[in-house]
C-alpha cells in the first residue's frame, strides 16, 4: 500500500454559523492512499460534518467558521468550491432519494449524469456506467426509472453514480442504512476492491460489524473530537467506546461470561473471529448454567390474517394466501427480500390496504369494516421514511398529535407524552423541532409518536436504519416496554441481529407467501438454511450453522439467546 | 424494440411538423384546405410504432370535446336561419355545425401533432434536442424536473396519508378533511424544503455547475434530409403567415 497521505487534516476546527459549540474540535489525522477508513461515533458526533467538509461543502455551502488546515489529494477543500474538488473527491450522502438528480428517466442516465456534466466522451460514459452498474449489481435496473426503485435500490444507484466518476477519494456517509445484508456484504467487497486499486475510501457508519469486516482503520469521533484511531480490532475492543460495540464482540463477551471463550483468545470483533474463537475454546464447553427453555406465547390471538391475497390495481399480485396469527404480547420479526410483500402485508394490519381475498381480523373483528385511520387503535405503523410523518413545531407536539385525535384530556395527553419521550430517551429534546435533532433520533421521535397511542400492535418498518447503539438501545427499551404491557410488536428490518435480540419469532415471506414461521430459538438446520438463503442469519445462528451446532443445544441456546446480542 | 418511422425522426423535426400543421390549419381559409391539414395530422400517428396508443389518447380527449362543441355551436350559434333539425324548442343550425367542425379540426390538428410528439419522444430527448439548439441548461433541468416531480410528489403525498392514518388520522368526512390539511401538507412542505438543500448538494457533486459544455450519452440521429425538411416547413409557415397578413391588409 502507498503510504503517502492523500488526506491530511491538521488542527481542524469547524463551527456552524449561529452555533456556539464547534461541530469539529482540533482534529488531526493523515490517511494514506488506498486505505479503507471508517469513521464511527454516536449520533451528532460530527461524522457527517467531517465527511461533507472533506468534499468541499464547508464553509462555501454550509456556512461556518473553520480553522486549521485540510488537504485532500493536494487540494484544499476549505478554500475550494465543490466543483473544483470533484477531480479529487466525491461523497455519497445518506439519504438516497434526494440524491436522485430528478432529470434522468433511467438508471443508466442517472449514473452517467455526472459524467455528462463533466464533458466526458459519450463512449467512455457508456463504458463507465456499465461498469458501475455491474459493480453495484444493478445492471438489470438500467432502464428503470430511478424514482420507481426501492430505497435500497436507489442507494445502490447513487453509489454507482459516485463510482462512475472515479474519484481518487470516495466518501460515503451511512451507505448501508437502506441496504439488505447481502447488498451490505457486496458493498464491502466492492470498497475493498477499489481500495486495492489505489482508491482511498472514507465511510461514516453505524454498522460496526460491517466496519470490522471491511475497514483497515477506524476513527472514533465523539462530540466533534477524535477520541480513538487504530485498527478495527484495537478500536472496537476499546471498553466503553462511545461508538458502541459490534454484535460479534457482544456475543464473544457473552460467551466469555459463560466460560465459553478461551481467555487466551482475543475477543472477536468479526463473525469469522467469533467462529474461530469458539472452535479454539477447549471442547466448546457448554454453559455451566443451562438456560431455561424459551416460554411459548399462549396469549389470546390479537391479529389473525386468514388466507390474504392482494393484487394492486395495476394487476401486480403481491400476496398469495398469507395466513399468520399474532398473539397479544408477541414480538415478531417479518423478514424477506425486497419485493417479498412485507410492506404490503404490513399495510393490511390496520386497513390501509384491503385484501383482494381473505380476512384480517383484530380480536375476531374484520378490519376491512373500519375506515383507514380508525383501525389505528388496533395496529399502528411507523413507516421507514419518517419524513412523511413529522410536521409539528416541537417533538412534544408531534407525540401529542395522535393523542389529540383520540380526544384524550389534556392531563392524560401530557402524562403520556412525557412517559413516552422518557421511554424512548428523547425527553431532553421535547421542545426541539423534529428536524433540529440528529437524523438517527428522528426515527425515535416517529416511533414515540406512534407508540404513545398505545395500540394493541405496533409495527416498525426498518426501525434501526441509521441509528447508533444508544438510539438502538432506546428503541429496544421501548419494544420491551410494550412487550411488558402485553402489547404486540412486529419488526420489519434488515438488521437481523436486532430482530434476533428483540423479537421472539421469525416469519419469512417469499414471493408473497409465508415460507417460514418459527421461534428464533427453535430454528431447525433446514430452516436456518432457508433463512440464510433469503435474508441471511443473525450472528449467533450463523455461528451455529457454521459449526453445525443445533440452536436448541446448550451451546446453541447460549449463542442464539437474545442476551448475547443485547 | 420496434421503432416506427415517426418515432425515429429527430425531436425537432417532429416538433416542427406539429407546429407547421397547426399554423397551416389556423391560417387555412377554405374547408377543403382545413380538411387536408387535419387529415395529415390525424394520419401521422399511423407512421408511429404504436399508433393505437396515440389514437386511444386522441379519441379519449377529442370525442367528448367534439360532442360538446357540436352541441354548443349547433344549438346556440346565432344569426342563422338554415336549420338542420328542430326538436321541441331546440334548433340545430348548419352554420353552427360548420363552425364546430372547423374548431374541432383545428384543435384536433394541434392536439394530435403534440400528442404524436409527446408519445413518441422521450422527454429527455426533446429537451436534449432543444438544449443542443441553445436552450439554457437551467431551463432544461427545470422542464425535466417538473415532469418527474409530479409523480414523485404524488407518491410522497400517498406515503404521508398512510403515515398519518397509521396514527389515527381519519379523513372520511368534511371536518376530517379540513383537520387533515396541516398533518398532510406539513410533511410535504417540510420534506420538499429539506429535499431542495440535499438535491442542491447532489447536483454540486454531479458537476452540474461545471463550466465545460456537457456531453450526451445519447446521440439524437439527424439527417440532412430532415434538416432541409425542417427548413422547408419553417419557410412554408412564414410564407403562409405573410400571405395571410397580405390578404388581410388587402
Amino acid at each position: 500500500m502507498n503510504t503517502t497521505p492523500v488526506i491530511v487534516i491538521e488542527q481542524l476546527r469547524f463551527t456552524y454559523h449561529n452555533r456556539s459549540t464547534p461541530a469539529l474540535h482540533d482534529i488531526s489525522m493523515a490517511i494514506p492512499a488506498g486505505q479503507c477508513v471508517a469513521i464511527i461515533g454516536p449520533a451528532g458526533a460530527g461524522k457527517s460534518t467531517l465527511c461533507t467538509l472533506l468534499a468541499g461543502f464547508m464553509p462555501q455551502f454550509f456556512k461556518g467558521e473553520a480553522s486549521g488546515s485540510v488537504t485532500v489529494n493536494g487540494a484544499a477543500p476549505l478554500q475550494s468550491p465543490v466543483i473544483d474538488m470533484l477531480a479529487h473527491v466525491t461523497i455519497v450522502l445518506s439519504q438516497a432519494s434526494t440524491q436522485i438528480s430528478g432529470v434522468c428517466f433511467t438508471v443508466a442516465d442517472e449514473v452517467g449524469f455526472g459524467l455528462q456534466n463533466l464533458g466526458i466522451p459519450a463512449d467512455l460514459i457508456r463504458q463507465r456506467v456499465a461498469e458501475a452498474l455491474a459493480q453495484m449489481e444493478i445492471s438489470h435496473l438500467a432502464e428503470r426509472s430511478p424514482f420507481q426503485l426501492s430505497g435500497g435500490q436507489q442507494q445502490r444507484v447513487v453509489i454507482a453514480a459516485a463510482l462512475a466518476q472515479r474519484p481518487p477519494i470516495l466518501i460515503l456517509d451511512e451507505p448501508t442504512a437502506q441496504l439488505d445484508p447481502p447488498a451490505v456484504a457486496q458493498l464491502g467487497a466492492t470498497l475493498r476492491r477499489l481500495a486495492a486499486n489505489g482508491q482511498t475510501i472514507v465511510v461514516a457508519e453505524h454498522q460496526l460489524d460491517w466496519v470490522a469486516e471491511f475497514a483497515d482503520r477506524v476513527c472514533v469521533l465523539d462530540h466533534g473530537r477524535l477520541v480513538a484511531d487504530g485498527t478495527p480490532g484495537e478500536v472496537l475492543r476499546m471498553p466503553a467506546s462511545p461508538a458502541g460495540r459490534p454484535y460479534a464482540l457482544q456475543v464473544a463477551q457473552h460467551l466469555a461470561s459463560h466460560s465459553m471463550w478461551s481467555p487466551q483468545h482475543p475477543l472477536a470483533v468479526r463473525a469469522d473471529e467469533l467462529v474461530t474463537g469458539i472452535v479454539a475454546t477447549p471442547a466448546h464447553t457448554p454453559s455451566t448454567r443451562p438456560l431455561a427453555p424459551m416460554p411459548h406465547n399462549t396469549g389470546p390471538t390479537l391479529l389473525a390474517i386468514e388466507q390474504v391475497a392482494f393484487r394492486y390495481p395495476n394487476g401486480v399480485a403481491v400476496l398469495h394466501g398469507v395466513s399468520l396469527t399474532i398473539r397479544a404480547g408477541e414480538r415478531v420479526a417479518l423478514l424477506g427480500k425486497n419485493g417479498a410483500g412485507k410492506s404490503t402485508l404490513l399495510r393490511h394490519f390496520n386497513g390501509l390496504l384491503r385484501p383482494s381475498s381473505g380476512h384480517v381480523r383484530h380480536h375476531g373483528h374484520d378490519i376491512a369494516k373500519l375506515a383507514p385511520g380508525r383501525a389505528s387503535r388496533c395496529a399502528s405503523i411507523v413507516f421507514q421514511d419518517v419524513r412523511n410523518q413529522l410536521f409539528a413545531a416541537t417533538i412534544a407536539e408531534e407525540v401529542a398529535f395522535g393523542l389529540k385525535l383520540l380526544k384524550l384530556d389534556q392531563a392524560t395527553i401530557a402524562a403520556r407524552v412525557a412517559h413516552t419521550l422518557a421511554i424512548c430517551g428523547i425527553a431532553e429534546w421535547a421542545d426541539s423541532h423534529p428536524y433540529d435533532i440528529p437524523t438517527a433520533l428522528r426515527r425515535l421521535v416517529a416511533t414515540a409518536a406512534v407508540m404513545a397511542l398505545e395500540s394493541d400492535l405496533l409495527a416498525l418498518d426498518e426501525p434501526t436504519a441509521g441509528m447508533d447503539e444508544a438510539a438502538i438501545a432506546h428503541l429496544a427499551r421501548a419494544i420491551d416496554h410494550m412487550h411488558a404491557q402485553g402489547r404486540s410488536v412486529v419488526v420489519v428490518s434488515h438488521d437481523l441481529n436486532f430482530c434476533a435480540a428483540h423479537t421472539d419469532r421469525v416469519v419469512l415471506l417469499k414471493d408473497g407467501r409465508v415460507v417460514l414461521d418459527a421461534p428464533w430459538a427453535e430454528l431447525s438446520a433446514d430452516q436456518l438454511h432457508q433463512l440464510a438463503d433469503e435474508v441471511g442469519l443473525p450472528l449467533g445462528h450463523a455461528c451455529c450453522a457454521e459449526l453445525a451446532i443445533s440452536t436448541m443445544s446448550p451451546a446453541g441456546q447460549l449463542l442464539c439467546s437474545a442476551d448475547a446480542l443485547r | 424494440m420496434h421503432t416506427g418511422w415517426f418515432d425515429s425522426l429527430h425531436p425537432l423535426t417532429k416538433l416542427t411538423w406539429a407546429f407547421s400543421l397547426a399554423v397551416h390549419i389556423y391560417m387555412a381559409t377554405t374547408f377543403p384546405a382545413s380538411m387536408l391539414f387535419w387529415g395529415l395530422a390525424v394520419l401521422t400517428p399511423l407512421t408511429a410504432a404504436d399508433p393505437r396508443a396515440i389514437y386511444r389518447t386522441l379519441w379519449g380527449i377529442f370525442i367528448p370535446v367534439g360532442i360538446s362543441l357540436f352541441l354548443l355551436q349547433g344549438v346556440f350559434f346565432p344569426s342563422d336561419t338554415t336549420q338542420l333539425w328542430h326538436i321541441g324548442g331546440v334548433s340545430i343550425s348548419v352554420s353552427g355545425m360548420s363552425v364546430a367542425a372547423t374548431a374541432l379540426m383545428r384543435i384536433m390538428t394541434l392536439g394530435s401533432g403534440l400528442l404524436g410528439v409527446v408519445l413518441t419522444t422521450p422527454p429527455a430527448h426533446l429537451t436534449q434536442a432543444l438544449a443542443e439548439r441553445g436552450l439554457p441548461r437551467s431551463i432544461e433541468y427545470i422542464l425535466l424536473m417538473a415532469l418527474q416531480i409530479i409523480p414523485d410528489m404524488r407518491l410522497r403525498a400517498h406515503g404521508i396519508l398512510e403515515a398519518q392514518q397509521s396514527r389515527g388520522l381519519v379523513v372520511d368526512s368534511l371536518v376530517g378533511r379540513i383537520g387533515a390539511i396541516v398533518p398532510l401538507i406539513g410533511p410535504l412542505v417540510v420534506g420538499a424544503l429539506i429535499d431542495v438543500e440535499e438535491r442542491a448538494m447532489s447536483l454540486e457533486l454531479r458537476a452540474f455547475a461545471h463550466p465545460a459544455p456537457p456531453t450526451r450519452m445519447i446521440v439524437l440521429p439527424d439527417t440532412r434530409l430532415q434538416h432541409w425538411g425542417r427548413t422547408g416547413l419553417f419557410l412554408s409557415v412564414a410564407g403562409v403567415a405573410v400571405m395571410t397578413a397580405w390578404s388581410n391588409l388587402a
